[in-house]
């Protein structure tokens, strides 16, 4: 979306244009929904997180500044809600957030379910903060002034938190990547 | 500021930090560092050898984590907001005051009436009368006395004064 297109779309939305709400909701909630199903592992957890983000979007629609970027502000909520509900998950002692994996993963081979299988867990098992990192540049394809915003932290800091998690994804994968790029060479 | 026009180049050392932090996607590495990193890249058979790497296990994160797509429920749901949410109203704080005032003196001549009429007609309680009134989609019954008076007008104008994080 262009950014002319989402500054006038909010001027819509904050004067109570539902159809421009609906035209931003359309464009965000996909990257929104992924981005708290990275963070959360479970779908519906995510889907929780997506349609609360989007119910604060409307409800300030109308105080918004042009400054700000959309996505930024969405993905910030969306992480302050996940990761709320990563600390009550903690604190109730609930599964191990290495055994959330997806329910709703799409169906495909075998092979494909179990490399899926094995870096969503790799994902899951990595700290909040590198995992939400590596979901925001590698997935999402945000920027580093933008991820900074995102997780509150400084733009420096995002490359050490990227670093760390992909030599964590890295060692944990070893054996997966080496079939993976294998496979992927071809006969 | 601008970036320098031809900025310094950067060493193999870094350029494998940069895979090694966003991986072989260019349009991912940082804006200041993707010209001096595709130079490197043009001419050095390690760095590109080192981004083949960086490639493949990115081709692994890909093909690993395939993106939730929304339900239609959550869908609806989500378009469903407009009908069923309160609205922040934003002002500025002088119109805000205006309206406040103009506010609390409708609903004292419109109390006033109810409460002129129900005296007229039967035996209420003095100073008080019972009225319903609908504010930002809530409807209130309230007695016309100042305290529900002031309550009346906090609910209309509450979420202006709220001082949440605005998007």
């Amino acid at each position: 979306m262009e950014r002319a297109d989402e500054i006038e779309l909010m001027r819509l939305a904050g004067s109570g244009d539902a159809r421009a709400f609906r035209s931003l909701s359309d464009h965000f909630l996909p990257k929104i929904v992924a981005y708290a199903q990275r963070l959360l592992g479970r779908a519906a957890e995510a889907e929780d997180v997506a349609q609360e983000t989007f119910l604060r979007l409307w409800q300030q629609a109308a105080r918004w500044s042009p400054d700000a970027r959309l996505a930024t502000w969405l993905f910030r909520v969306a992480h302050n809600l996940a990761v709320d509900r990563l600390r009550a998950r903690r604190d109730v002692g609930s599964a191990a957030l290495e055994h959330a994996v997806a329910e709703d993963r799409p169906s495909g081979l075998l092979q494909r379910k179990q490399v899926a299988s094995a870096v969503e867990s790799a994902l899951l098992a990595l700290p909040e903060r590198q995992r939400a990192a590596i979901a925001l540049c590698h997935y999402e394809g945000l920027g580093n002034p933008e991820i900074a915003a995102v997780l509150e932290v400084s733009v420096e800091a995002v490359e050490s938190l990227l670093s760390r998690g992909r030599r964590a994804l890295r060692e944990k994968l070893t054996g997966v990547h080496a079939q993976h790029h294998a496979e992927g060479e071809g006969p | 500021m601008s970036e320098p026009k031809n900025p310094p180049p950067i060493s193999r050392a870094r350029f494998q930090e940069l895979l090694d932090a966003y991986g072989a996607e260019p349009a991912r590495w940082p804006e200041s560092e993707r010209g001096p990193a595709q130079a490197l890249l043009a001419s050095d058979a390690d760095a590109q050898r080192a981004l083949r790497e960086a490639a493949s296990f990115d081709r692994l994160l890909d093909d690993g984590s395939v993106a939730l797509e929304p339900s239609a429920a959550l869908r609806r749901a989500v378009a469903e907001i407009p009908l069923r949410a309160p609205r922040v109203v934003a002002m500025p704080w002088l119109l805000a005051s205006f309206a406040r005032g103009a506010l609390a003196a409708a609903l004292v001549l419109a109390l006033g009436v109810v409460a002129g009429a129900a005296t007229a007609a039967d035996e209420p309680a003095a100073g008080t009368a019972v009225a319903t009134v609908t504010v930002d989609g809530q409807q209130v019954d309230g007695a016309a006395d100042e305290d529900s008076l002031d309550a009346l007008v906090e609910l209309a104008f509450n979420d202006v004064l709220d001082e949440e994080q605005t998007p």
